[in-house]
C-alpha cells in the first residue's frame, strides 16, 4: 500500500507538468491583453511595455514558462497582473472557503444520498423509491444558480431562517482565522456562538451545492444495491437466516459502495471548480469567483494558480478514493 | 420482495425519510443572525441633509454593498471606484470635489495660488492636519506623495505624468508647497483631488523592496477620517472612525463603515430590502424598477459623466469611408437604445462630451435617426447599395451591449448592411483594438470621467496619441488633436469653451462614433442614511465622513 501511495504521489508530477503546460499555453495564446487593461485607459505605450517587462511578459513563451515553473518550485506562485497581489496569498484566502463549502456539501450529499439510495433500492417502485426518484430528478434537473436563488428568496428573504449570504455576519467579528476554515477556526477558538453563526451561513449554499451530487449518489447507490441484492451470496445469507439489516449493511453495502465512491471522488473535484454560481448567489468569497474574475480578465497567473491547486486537490482526493477501494473491497490489491 | 422484510420497520423508515428531508432544511436553521443594521421604514424621496449628530453612544456602522472588490489600497498604484472609496476615507488630498455641479474646494490645502502663465501652483496647507500616527501633514509629505506616484507610474499617474516630473514639487516651507508644471495644464486643479497624501515615515518604514507597494496593498498611511479595522480580501473591508481626525466640521455620526462585496445585484437588492446593507452602488435599471416603492428604500438616479458610444473603425474596413459612417449614424435607432436602458435610466448624449461638463454644447447638431439622410450618405459611399457585412464586438455577459448590438443590426438592415455580433472578454477586445487591421468595425465603449473636465474625455477618446488604446482605437485627425492640445493648455473657461465647441463640431463632422447614451448613476439607500449629497464625480466611491445613520 505504501508503495502504491508513493507511486501515485510521484505520478502527480507529470500530471501537474502536463496541466500547467496546457493551461499556460492556452491562457497565453488567446489574443487579449491584460497588461493594457491593468495599465489603465490613458497609459502610454512606454508604460504598457514597462509593465509587460515587469511581469516578464515580453519574454518568449518557453522562457516565461520555465521562469514560472522555477518560481513555483521556490514557492512563488506569481502575482496577478491586474491586482498586483501575490496569487499564493489570494489562494490562501479563497481556497479554504471553497474547500470548506465543498466538504460540507459533499458530507451532506453522502450522508443523505447513501441512505436514500439504499431505502430506494429496498423499497423499489414503492412510495419511498418514487419519492426519492422525484427528489433526485428535480435536484439534478434544476439549474444550480436558479435553485440557489429560490432557496435564498424563500428561506433567507421571506422566512428569514437563514442569512442572505456571506460566510459570517457582516457586523460581527469572526474568530481568528488560523486554518481559513471558519467552522474549524470557531471550534479552535472555543467560540460556540461563532460556530453557530458560521454554520447558519454555510447551510444554504452547502445545501444548494449538495443537491446535484446528492441526486447522483442516491441513484447510483440505488442501482448498485439493487444489483447486489440479486447476487447469490445475498440469497445464501438470507437462506442462512441472517438479519436483513446485517446483510444490507455488512455485505451488500460494501459491494455496492465501490461505484458510488468513484462518483464521490469525481464530484469532489467538479464542485471545487464548479461552485462559482452558488458562490455568486450567496456571496461566498471562494475560489470559483476568484477564478471566474481572473478568466474574464485573462489574468494568467491566478488562472494558472487556481488550475494547479484544483488539479493537485483533485488528484489527492482521487488517491484517497483509490485507497478506500481496497478498504471496502479487500479483493482489490495495490500493485 | 425485500420490502416485505422491512414491513415491521416501515414506520421507522417513513419517519427516517421525512426526517432526512427535514434535516436538510433544519440543519443550521434558526433565526438568522440579527445583523440588520436598520429596520425598513417609510420611503422618502431622497436622503435629506440634516444637522449631523456627533459620534457618541451606540456604534453606528454603515454597510455599503458593492460588486467590486478592493484589491489594492496603495494610494499611488490602486485605482478603481471601490479602491477609491476606501482611499478617500483613509487618506486626504489637497483638494476635494463638492456639490453638483462639482466644485473644487479646499481640504489639506486651505488656499492656493496659480501663476499667470498657469505653470506654478502654490498650496498653503492646514496646520492642524495629522497622520494617523500623530505626525503632522507637511509639505514634505505632499512632495513625497507626488514623487512616489510619478516614480511608480501606476494608478492615477496618467493624470500627472504629462505635465510633471520629479522636480516639479518644491517645498517652500513646512506648510507651503509649490508645483511647477512642465507645461500648462488647465484641468490641473481637477486632478489634484485624486492625489492622496501618504505619511512618508510609515511608507519608508514598510518600504521593503518595492517602495512599500506590497505593504500598502492592505495597510494605510493616511490622515483621513477613518482607519482600517478589518481587511478580508474578497469579502469585506471595515473602517472605524479615527479618534483624533484633524477636521470636525460637517462630520456625521458614523463610528465605522463596511465595504461589503456583493457580486450579484439581485443579492444586493435583497440585502438592501432586508436592511442588511445601507447603500448599494451597482444597481441596473431593472434593479431600480424592482425596488420602486419598497418600504425603507430610497433610490437615487442622477446623471454622471459616464458616456456610452459605439466607436467605428475609421482606418480600416468599410467604415474608413466617412460617408458610410455618416449613413450608419443617421440610420441608427437612437430612441430604441434609450428605451433599452429603461424609462428614466439614461439620457441621449448630445455630442462627444458628456452633458453638463464644461464646454458641452447643447446646440450641437448631432445625427438622429433619419433614413432619407442615411440613404443619401450611403449613395455617396463606396458601397452605395450596402451589401457589406460589418462586425460588432461586445463584452461577454454585458447584456445591455448585446441589446445595443441588436438595435444596430436592425437599423443597418434598412441600408442592406449585414451585421455580425460577437461577444468577447474585455481583454480580448483590448487586444483587438491595438491595430486598425484587427479593430472591429464597431467597438462599443463606456467611459467614465475621472475628473470633472472635458479634457479627460476629449483626450482619452479622440486624441490621436491614444490610437491603439481601447478608449480610441483608430480615430485621429490633426485638427482635432490641435484643438484638444490647445484646450488643455489654455487658461480661462471662456476660451476653453470656445475650443471645445469647435472640437465637438469637428468630431461630428468626422463621425467616428455613434453617440449613444449617458447612463445615470443608480444608487440605492436605506432611509436611515442621512447627509448624503450627490457629486457627479465618483459618486459611487462613497465618502463616509459626512454621513449619519438614524
Amino acid at each position: 500500500m505504501t508503495y502504491f501511495i508513493l507511486r501515485r504521489l510521484l505520478l502527480i508530477v507529470p500530471i501537474l507538468v502536463g496541466l500547467s503546460l496546457l493551461t499556460f499555453v492556452i491562457s497565453h495564446l488567446v489574443p487579449g491583453d491584460p497588461v493594457q487593461l491593468a495599465a489603465g485607459p490613458q497609459a502610454s505605450r512606454a508604460d504598457i511595455e514597462r509593465l509587460r517587462a515587469e511581469y516578464g511578459l515580453d519574454q518568449p513563451l518557453p522562457v516565461q514558462y520555465v521562469v514560472y515553473v522555477g518560481n513555483l518550485l521556490r514557492g512563488d506562485w506569481g502575482r496577478s497582473v491586474l491586482s498586483r497581489r501575490p496569487v499564493a496569498e489570494d489562494l490562501r484566502v479563497y481556497f479554504p472557503a471553497t474547500l470548506e463549502l465543498v466538504i460540507a456539501a459533499m458530507t451532506l450529499a453522502i450522508a443523505l444520498g447513501i441512505p436514500l439510495g439504499i431505502v430506494s433500492a429496498v423499497y423499489r417502485d414503492r412510495w419511498p423509491d418514487n419519492l426519492s426518484r422525484i427528489f433526485s430528478l428535480a435536484s439534478i434537473s434544476l439549474p444550480r444558480f436558479f435553485l440557489a436563488l429560490l432557496l435564498q428568496l424563500a428561506l433567507a428573504m421571506s422566512l428569514a431562517w437563514f442569512p442572505l449570504g456571506g460566510r459570517f455576519p457582516t457586523l460581527e467579528t469572526p474568530p481568528p482565522l488560523l486554518t481559513g476554515f471558519i467552522l474549524l477556526d470557531s471550534l479552535l477558538a472555543g467560540n460556540a456562538h461563532a460556530f453557530a453563526l458560521a454554520w447558519q451561513h454555510m447551510a444554504l449554499p452547502a445545501f444548494a451545492l449538495s443537491l446535484s451530487p446528492l441526486a447522483t449518489i442516491t441513484r447510483m447507490m440505488r442501482a448498485s444495491v439493487l444489483e447486489a441484492l440479486q447476487q447469490d451470496y445475498v440469497l445464501t445469507e438470507r437462506a442462512l437466516g441472517l438479519p436483513m439489516r446485517l446483510i444490507l449493511f455488512k455485505y451488500v453495502f460494501k459491494n455496492a459502495f465501490i461505484s458510488t465512491l468513484t462518483i464521490i471522488g469525481l464530484y469532489f473535484g467538479f464542485l471545487l471548480g464548479g461552485s462559482v454560481l452558488v458562490e455568486t448567489v450567496f456571496d461566498w468569497p471562494g475560489i470559483g469567483l476568484y477564478a471566474t474574475k481572473s478568466v474574464l480578465s485573462l489574468d494568467f497567473v491566478p488562472i494558472m494558480g487556481v488550475t494547479l491547486l484544483i488539479g493537485i486537490t483533485f488528484v489527492l482526493v482521487n488517491l484517497v478514493i483509490d485507497v478506500l477501494y481496497g478498504v471496502f473491497d479487500p479483493r482489490i490489491r495495490y500493485a | 420482495m425485500f420490502g416485505s422484510m422491512f414491513a415491521k420497520r416501515s414506520k421507522w423508515l417513513r419517519l427516517s425519510v421525512f426526517g432526512m428531508m427535514a434535516l436538510i432544511v433544519l440543519a443550521g436553521c434558526g433565526t438568522a443572525a440579527t445583523t440588520a443594521p436598520s429596520q425598513p421604514q417609510a420611503t422618502s424621496a431622497q436622503p435629506q441633509a440634516t444637522t449631523a449628530p456627533q459620534t457618541s453612544g451606540t456604534p453606528k456602522v454603515i454597510v455599503v454593498g458593492s460588486g467590486q472588490d478592493v484589491e489594492n489600497l496603495d494610494p499611488h498604484t490602486g485605482n478603481s471606484y471601490s479602491i477609491r472609496a476606501i482611499q478617500r476615507n483613509v487618506y486626504d488630498a489637497l483638494l476635494r470635489y463638492e456639490g453638483n455641479p462639482a466644485k473644487i474646494v479646499p481640504h489639506l490645502a486651505e488656499s492656493w495660488d496659480v501663476s499667470a502663465n498657469g505653470l506654478e501652483y502654490t498650496f498653503k496647507l492646514v496646520k492642524t492636519a495629522k497622520f494617523h500616527d500623530g505626525t503632522p501633514v507637511t509639505a514634505d509629505a505632499v512632495q513625497f506623495s507626488f514623487n512616489r506616484l510619478l516614480k511608480l507610474k501606476k494608478g492615477v499617474s496618467f493624470m500627472f505624468t504629462d505635465v510633471m516630473d520629479l522636480n516639479s514639487v518644491q517645498v517652500v516651507d513646512p506648510y507651503t508647497v509649490k508645483i511647477k508644471l512642465t507645461q500648462s495644464f488647465a484641468p490641473f486643479l481637477s486632478v489634484v483631488p485624486w492625489l492622496w497624501v501618504a505619511n512618508p515615515k510609515v511608507v519608508q518604514a514598510n518600504a521593503g523592496s518595492d517602495d512599500g507597494q506590497t505593504w500598502l496593498k492592505d495597510h494605510e498611511a493616511g490622515s483621513g477620517p477613518f482607519v482600517i479595522k478589518r481587511w478580508e480580501i474578497g469579502n469585506l473591508y471595515e473602517l472605524e472612525r479615527s479618534k483624533d481626525y484633524w477636521k470636525t466640521a460637517g462630520a456625521g455620526n458614523l463610528t465605522g463603515a463596511i465595504w461589503k462585496v456583493i457580486r450579484e445585484t439581485s443579492s444586493a437588492r435583497l440585502a438592501l430590502q432586508k436592511g442588511d446593507i445601507h447603500i448599494a452602488t451597482d444597481f441596473s435599471g431593472d434593479d431600480m424598477d424592482a425596488l420602486k416603492g419598497q418600504p425603507g428604500v430610497v433610490l437615487v438616479e442622477e446623471p454622471e459623466f459616464r458616456t456610452f458610444s459605439i466607436k467605428m473603425n475609421v482606418q480600416s474596413g468599410p467604415l474608413a469611408d466617412i460617408n458610410l459612417r455618416k449613413a450608419v449614424s443617421y440610420a441608427f435607432d437612437y430612441q430604441a437604445m434609450l428605451d433599452a436602458e429603461g424609462a428614466g435610466h439614461a439620457e441621449f448624449m448630445i455630442g462627444p462630451l458628456p452633458n453638463g461638463i464644461l464646454g458641452a454644447d447643447p446646440k450641437l447638431a448631432v445625427p438622429r435617426q433619419d433614413l432619407n439622410k442615411a440613404k443619401e450618405f450611403l449613395a455617396k459611399s463606396k458601397n452605395p447599395t450596402g451589401g457589406v457585412k460589418l462586425l460588432y464586438v461586445y463584452v461577454t455577459g454585458l447584456e445591455i451591449e448585446r441589446k445595443f448590438g441588436l438595435i444596430l443590426l436592425d437599423s443597418l438592415k434598412k441600408l442592406n448592411i449585414d451585421l455580425e455580433l460577437k461577444q468577447m472578454v474585455f481583454p480580448d477586445m483590448i487586444g483587438l483594438a491595438k491595430k486598425p487591421e484587427t479593430t472591429p468595425d464597431f467597438f462599443p465603449v463606456y467611459q467614465t470621467a475621472n475628473y470633472a473636465d472635458p479634457d479627460n474625455v476629449a483626450f482619452a477618446a479622440y486624441h490621436g496619441s491614444q490610437n491603439g488604446n481601447w478608449t480610441n482605437p483608430t480615430y485621429s485627425n490633426p485638427a482635432t488633436n490641435a484643438l484638444i492640445d490647445k484646450a488643455r493648455t489654455t487658461l480661462g473657461d471662456e476660451a476653453r469653451i470656445k475650443l471645445y465647441v469647435d472640437f465637438q463640431k469637428q468630431i461630428v463632422d468626422d463621425a467616428p462614433d455613434i453617440f449613444g447614451v449617458l447612463e445615470k448613476r443608480k444608487l440605492g439607500f436605506r432611509d436611515s442614511v442621512q447627509n448624503w449629497k450627490f457629486v457627479p464625480i465618483a459618486s459611487n466611491a462613497i465618502e463616509f465622513y459626512p454621513l449619519s445613520l438614524k
